[in-house]
């Protein structure tokens, strides 16, 4: 038997994430060539295509943990906590982005590194319960009792977001507000937007292009322990 | 037998088990004294007063030596395979929960209640007026927390690094109320007008209904081997 | 406690094909048991081979992944009255090292919502020979003295069935015939036992069946009519 199912989810995996990179090539391509360069932000401004995407990616990645963590809880289905898995190990690597992008753009528009702001902060202690969270794993060794832990740290996480949001919001703002996901029409202009857009999804697409061979890795990793 | 017998036995035992070995309570006073003193001394006199620091020691105080408590809960359950016998009696899977629960409030509370008069003295707070309501917000910070940490702490105890675990995994946790806290303490010794801290407390009371029933719902879960 | 009216067709404990991995190591093997009240079950089998995992199942502390185990008729992890039915003892003790024997045995007492927890106490550790009025705390206790307490602990809330892994660890031996002599009392009284030891000189004078594991399988049933020496002889390279 030479059926390789973890090989064939690994290679479709690097499919996906080829293709998210040549369409992350374009959005770049976009960002420096066709996009008009803002005027108080300059150069700067152009994290606009890295930073809001990652930071969607990453909590995107983080919301499916906890779905899926519930998913496991009431199904037990092994498969879902490999995934969650997956899913955690890269929405902590767009976490990680994200945090990094933050500080270049943070320095030469507010003129600090870091600010304590809300999205930051949620991102920076959802990283951090997310690092946690991949410590307990290492630190069981059981797959079903690190399955079912992690599950219930993966929920826990998901329900601590809007508190976080929510106290961080109450404590103080300087972020610059979301400029399109509110109600009013957006105020960019619509060569910025369709660059951001299109960021966006390549980042979406890249999430599912990673999350696929991780969950790939992860499938091979558990038939070698067999 | 009833939950709600069954619930008070297991609270009252982890009391007299604290009553009896004194561990977790002692230890957690001098953490709470000892955070003070450095406090103190991690700042310079002449630039920050003790005043602007205060709210911000009490909270940090409170939650630090909350959590060194926590984690003797379950580690006394574990040592002798004690869990078993909680396990296999008949009481539900939530009498455990809300036992251990009830338990760790009150140590944390004490911790609190010891705490609370050393800060006043150490950092020459006046308090008037606002003493009840420090107390209230912290009663209500701990009984979230103290929620999580209890159902956080049966999984914990049960991993390697288990004392080092369990703060990682609560300490975002704990950021919400500790945030919520410092605020409103802030402004209640500037003397504001409690009007101010409404939004503040009606948040912890959300954030304690919301994290306890979920830590209760999942409780079982981290029991089922 | 009054005995639940036994439906003739729910048995004692029935252990249904029953199987647990952990990891992905089979440690059971699709055993089927049952016990019936005043039975006695000698589980026999070397190191490794699922015994003690067996007795967990049974008494459901660990999920089966295949297969179910029946208390009188009723799951042990989701009915908590049928939880009552059972006293166990595995490795550990169970008992907190800053309590007294006499505060440990209350406290198990009213975790089972007896009326009386102090006389339940007393008198479980009476069956054991242990003084009830020493205030000693546990942590103190020989390990002997530990093991005596552990016994009375199980035995507390006066179960129908008894699930105890390796009882005689640690015990001197006048206490080791003292057990046996109490187990016997057991069975008489119609309690069932289910045995899990590698004492078998010892245990041998029980009228017990007994039950063979191997790579957590049963491998051979038998019962303690046979003559030991043969029954070594048999099965010597199975038993450490």
């Amino acid at each position: 038997m030479t059926t390789d199912a973890a090989g064939t989810i690994i290679r479709r995996g690097m499919v996906i994430t080829g293709i998210a990179l040549a369409a992350l090539a374009c959005v770049y391509g976009l960002a420096l060539f066709a996009s008009p360069t803002e005027r108080s932000q300059g150069l700067a401004q152009k994290i606009l295509y890295i930073h809001p995407s990652a930071a969607w990616a990453s909590l995107m990645a983080f919301g499916i943990v906890g779905i899926t963590s519930l998913g496991y809880l009431l199904m037990r289905d092994r498969r879902l906590d490999t995934f969650s898995e997956a899913s955690a190990e890269v929405g902590l690597a767009f976490g990680v982005a994200m945090l990094t992008t933050g500080p270049m753009w943070g320095r030469p528009v507010w003129g600090a590194w870091w600010q304590w702001e809300p999205r930051l902060t949620l991102t920076l202690l959802l990283v951090l319960l997310f690092v946690g969270y991949q410590a307990l794993r290492t630190a069981i060794d059981d797959p079903e009792e690190r399955a079912r832990f992690s599950a219930v740290v993966g929920i826990m996480a998901l329900v601590l977001v809007p508190f976080v949001h929510l106290s961080v919001y109450m404590f103080r703002t300087i972020h610059p507000q979301p400029v399109f996901l509110k109600p009013s029409a957006p105020s960019m202009p619509w060569e910025m937007t369709r660059t951001l857009l299109f960021s966006m999804a390549a980042y979406t697409l890249l999430y599912v292009g990673f999350v696929t061979m991780r969950y790939g890795i992860g499938k091979r990793r558990e038939e070698q322990s067999a | 037998m009833s939950p709600f017998r069954a619930t008070l036995a297991i609270a009252a035992k982890d009391i007299r088990v604290e009553l009896a070995s004194r561990t977790a309570i002692a230890t957690a006073v001098t953490f709470a004294v000892l955070v003070l003193v450095i406090f103190n001394f991690a700042r310079d006199p002449a630039e920050v007063s003790l005043a602007i620091l205060a709210p911000s020691v009490l909270w940090v105080t409170s939650a630090f030596a909350g959590i060194v408590t926590l984690n003797r809960s379950f580690a006394m359950e574990r040592e002798r395979g004690a869990m078993d016998g909680l396990l296999l009696a008949p009481v539900s899977r939530s009498a455990i929960y809300f036992g251990k629960y009830i338990a760790n409030m009150a140590f944390v509370l004490v911790v609190n209640a010891v705490l609370l008069p050393l800060f006043i003295l150490f950092f020459n707070v006046s308090l008037t007026g606002a003493l009840g309501w420090i107390a209230l917000l912290l009663l209500l910070a701990t009984a979230g927390y103290v929620a999580i940490g209890t159902m956080l702490a049966a999984m914990t105890v049960r991993t390697r690094f288990s004392e080092l675990m369990l703060p990682v995994l609560l300490l975002s946790f704990v950021v919400p109320p500790v945030l919520v806290g410092v605020q409103a303490t802030t402004r209640l010794l500037g003397g504001r007008p409690l009007s101010e801290i409404v939004g503040w407390v009606r948040f912890l009371i959300v954030y304690d209904i919301v994290f306890l029933v979920l830590s209760w719902l999942l409780f079982p879960a981290t029991m089922d081997e | 406690m009054p005995s639940p009216p036994a439906s003739p067709i729910h048995h004692l404990l029935a252990i249904d094909d029953v199987s647990r991995r952990f990891g992905t190591r089979t440690v059971v093997n699709r055993v089927t048991l049952t016990v019936e009240p005043g039975e006695i079950h000698l589980i026999v089998g070397p190191n490794g081979s699922g015994k003690s995992t067996l007795a967990r199942l049974g008494v459901g502390l660990l999920r089966p992944h295949h297969g179910q185990v029946r208390i009188d008729g009723s799951d042990p992890r989701a009915v908590e009255a049928v939880r009552a039915r059972i006293g166990y003892l595995g490795h550990e003790s169970q008992l907190y090292d800053d309590l007294s024997p006499l505060e440990n045995l209350r406290f198990a007492a009213r975790l089972h919502g007896l009326d009386d927890p102090d006389g339940a106490a007393r008198t479980a550790l009476d069956l054991v020979g242990v003084p009830a009025d020493r205030p000693i705390k546990v942590r103190r206790l020989s390990r002997g003295f530990v093991q005596r307490v552990a016994l009375a602990r199980s035995l507390v809330h006066r179960p129908a069935l008894l699930v105890w892994d390796e009882p005689l660890t640690g015990l001197d031996a006048g206490s080791v015939g003292r057990v046996i002599d109490l187990i016997a009392a057991l069975q008489g009284r119609g309690t069932a036992v289910m045995l899990i030891s590698h004492d078998l000189p010892e245990l041998w004078r029980l009228r017990a069946q007994v039950q063979v594991i191997r790579d957590g399988e049963v491998a051979h049933s038998s019962d303690t009519s046979i003559d030991l020496r043969r029954f070594r002889d048999r099965h010597g390279a199975l038993i450490s």
